[in-house]
């Protein structure tokens, strides 16, 4: 029986065995073996999961003064961890990995010619339950008019579980006549471990 | 006698000795082992990111010059404190040195989030109330309190300052900035208005790296 170190039980031949090229293969591989260990921790912590979804083409109506609802997304910008599917359910990622999580979520809403929308609303789901509060961006009369659209932006840190799905939702008020999302995105970068 | 590998020291049989023996393979093994598990605690180190979040699990009446308050740890490793201050109106975030996963790097670069959804109860158009978050870095090898230095502009909801607060609106506050400090870190609310600090109001931490 050949001896072990304590901690990675790397073999070694005690005094009075025979040293022979096996004993030097033993080692070697025993070393192999935990520098793949390593290296798949190193990839891990550098890949860390991420992903990114966007409306980058088409619109998305919304009807002003109704109940917010849930943004759609139509390209998958980046994902290393299995988290979007568009083409399954084009309105959440799903988390991958349990962990704490950084959500972001941000939208465009096309501002029309005339002063028509008063204010954005816009929050982050878990599973169906909100859970960042709504971030509002305006007030009562109508503010934003804008040939380039009104913006509006939510951030979120929170422990997430495997398989958690989370969704954006996006209202807004202000005249009647229903106005169109031009841009979104809905993103989750894993922070660490729980 | 051996000779060492340059820089990692590993042992190996030097031209005067001849051939390899079982003592120069177990010098071996005992010098990578700790290696390797120096190596794997540096990973795990990485990968245990300082992050820190505390939140509203419930609904809060604010009036105006209340303290800001988070009663809920929702996540924090790494040795990182919540405390409050003396007259209990301010939010201490503490990454304990030594405590620490890769303690002796300050100062690091941190991310904070600070985010408030609040409601404001009696709102009155065209007011301008203002709401305001700042958040603080306190270096304890400076001195004392005094060198509570604000680490950027209070950040205010200026879209609400002259529109007008439409009754049960929601307002979030936040913003990143960088921390290039050790010691404590300190954020404070305040609103010209009374209301209610909703739930999942939440300020985090994170570390990012160090300098």
């Amino acid at each position: 029986m050949p001896g072990a170190t304590p901690t990675l039980a790397l073999p070694f031949p005690y005094l009075d065995e025979v040293v022979d090229a096996d004993s030097v293969k033993n080692l070697a591989d025993a070393v192999d073996s935990e520098l793949n260990t390593l290296i798949t921790d190193a990839t891990a912590t550098t890949r860390r999961p991420a992903a990114l979804v966007l409306r980058d083409t088409g619109t998305q109506a919304f009807a002003s003064g109704a109940a917010m609802a849930n943004l759609t997304f139509t390209t998958e910008h980046y994902d290393n961890n299995g988290m979007a599917s568009l083409g399954t359910n084009n309105e959440r990622l799903t988390i991958g990995t349990a962990g704490v999580h950084q959500i972001t979520a941000r939208v465009l809403l096309d501002g029309g010619t005339a002063p028509e929308i008063s204010a954005l609303m816009l929050t982050i789901t878990a599973n169906g339950t909100t859970v960042a509060g709504t971030k509002r961006r305006g007030g009562t009369t109508a503010a934003f008019s804008s040939c380039c659209g009104v913006d509006i932006s939510c951030v979120l840190m929170r422990r997430f579980n495997a398989s958690d799905i989370v969704r954006a939702q996006f209202g807004w008020t202000g005249l009647t006549t229903p106005r169109n999302v031009i841009r979104a995105e809905l993103g989750a970068r894993w922070i660490c471990s729980l | 006698m051996p000779d060492y590998t340059d820089p990692w020291l590993l042992p190996f049989p030097g031209r005067e000795d001849h051939g390899a023996g079982a003592e120069d393979i177990e010098a071996l093994a005992r010098a990578v082992d700790p290696l390797l598990v120096a190596q794997d605690a540096r990973l795990t180190a990485l990968a245990t990111r300082p992050t820190l979040i505390v939140r509203r699990s419930a609904d809060v009446a604010y009036v105006t010059g209340d303290p800001l308050s988070f009663n809920t740890t929702d996540h924090s490793n790494a040795g990182i404190l919540v405390t409050t201050d003396e007259d209990g109106d301010a939010l201490f975030v503490t990454p304990e040195e030594g405590a620490h996963p890769v303690a002796g790097v300050y100062p690091a670069v941190w991310r904070v989030n600070a985010n408030l959804f609040f409601v404001a109860s009696a709102p009155v158009a065209g007011s301008g109330y203002r709401f305001i978050c700042t958040v603080s870095a306190y270096d304890p090898s400076t001195g004392g309190l005094g060198r509570i230095f604000p680490l950027s502009e209070p950040s205010v909801d200026e879209t609400e300052a002259a529109a007008g607060i439409v009754s049960g609106s929601y307002l979030n506050l936040s913003y990143c900035v960088v921390l290039p400090s050790q010691g404590s870190f300190v954020a404070s609310f305040s609103a010209s208005v009374n209301g209610t600090i909703k739930a999942n109001s939440f300020f985090s931490l994170t570390r990012i790296r160090g300098l």
